[in-house]
């Protein structure tokens, strides 16, 4: 089962790829703060990546430079079958544990 | 940007890249900038510890040498602390006549020298081993020897027996009983291992090893 910050960061890769938008780090961590209105350490994102890197759940790759990033290269995220299927459970798991609950 | 740049080097080559460009992506703070990579240079020290080998550094290596460079740091810096004192607080121009002056002072530097020259070889030595043993861990090695070389000073007999020869006159100055040692110590010791370590590390990086 994934954690919370694991499962967020899977969505947000996913998520940047369906917009057709590249996902690597800094990318990923802004929409997780957008999303939360929480700052995240760059600590907590690389050492969860490369978790989730062992796990098979995502794939990484060293992208290219840009002048914005000081011409340094972004570590590319893509997520995997086995990714989709592992967010798909805990979201799943989180929907149905939530039913019929109102937090409001 | 200076401190987050230099810290920033113990981190993997390309992660290394890629964090420094998310930084610079992000417009972050010089000081967020410095937190993020501090913590990600802390996570990813502490990590290694999940092995065995940085124990067995810290027992077979940091921890042995360590305390033994320490003593003999101490021990060099008190007998170097008594020639300075015969020299430098007991100076007279009389002295400058006398052949028996000069006889003294040249053997008395030759052996300063020569104990010197093997204390720091023997501290270059060490920083290289603990910067062989793993380019990962080397940061963390560096701080905990430096630990052990101030902790060594607390050791019950490290204290050298020099001080207590009718010497006590030298080490009632406190240059001589602290200033002197710390800087042997510095100069002799912590910056030669550093070197050793950094030198280590740089072939590491050069091999291109991850270990």
């Amino acid at each position: 089962m994934l954690g919370e910050f694991e499962y967020m960061l899977l969505n947000a890769a996913t998520r940047l790829g369906h917009a057709g938008e590249e996902a690597y780090g800094a990318a990923i961590r802004l929409q997780i703060e957008e999303a939360t209105g929480r700052r995240y350490s760059l600590g907590a994102l690389y050492t969860t990546l490369d978790r989730l890197v062992a796990q098979g759940l995502v794939e990484t790759w060293m992208g290219e430079a840009t002048p914005q990033r000081g011409g340094r290269p972004k570590r590319m995220v893509r997520v995997t079958a086995k990714g989709v299927q592992a967010a798909g459970e805990f979201y799943n798991a989180v929907t149905r544990i939530s039913r019929g609950m109102s937090w409001a | 940007m200076g401190m987050t740049d230099a810290l920033s080097h113990a981190l993997d080559p390309e992660e290394r890249e890629a964090v420094l460009g998310d930084i610079a992506e992000s417009g972050a703070t010089a000081n967020h900038a410095f937190r993020d990579v501090l913590g990600l240079v802390v996570r990813r020290q502490t990590a290694l510890w999940k092995s065995a080998w940085p124990w067995l550094t810290l027992a077979g290596l940091i921890i042995p040498f360590g305390l033994l460079l320490s003593l003999i740091s101490r021990r060099t810096a008190d007998g170097s602390a008594i020639c300075l004192w015969l020299y430098a607080n007991n100076w007279d121009p009389a002295f400058l006549a006398s052949s028996l002056y000069w006889h003294d002072l040249a053997r008395h530097t030759a052996d300063t020298f020569l104990s010197f020259m093997s204390l720091s070889c023997f501290s270059w030595i060490t920083g290289f081993a603990l910067g062989t043993v793993s380019r990962k861990a080397t940061p963390m090695n560096a701080v905990l020897f430096c630990l052990v070389l101030i902790l060594g000073e607390f050791v019950p007999g490290v204290v050298g027996a020099a001080r207590n020869y009718g010497n006590s006159v030298v080490f009632a100055l406190i240059f001589y009983r602290v200033v002197w040692p710390l800087m042997v110590q510095s100069i002799l010791v912590f910056l030669p291992a550093l070197a050793g370590m950094r030198h280590a590390w740089r072939r590491h990086r050069r091999e291109g090893k991850r270990v």
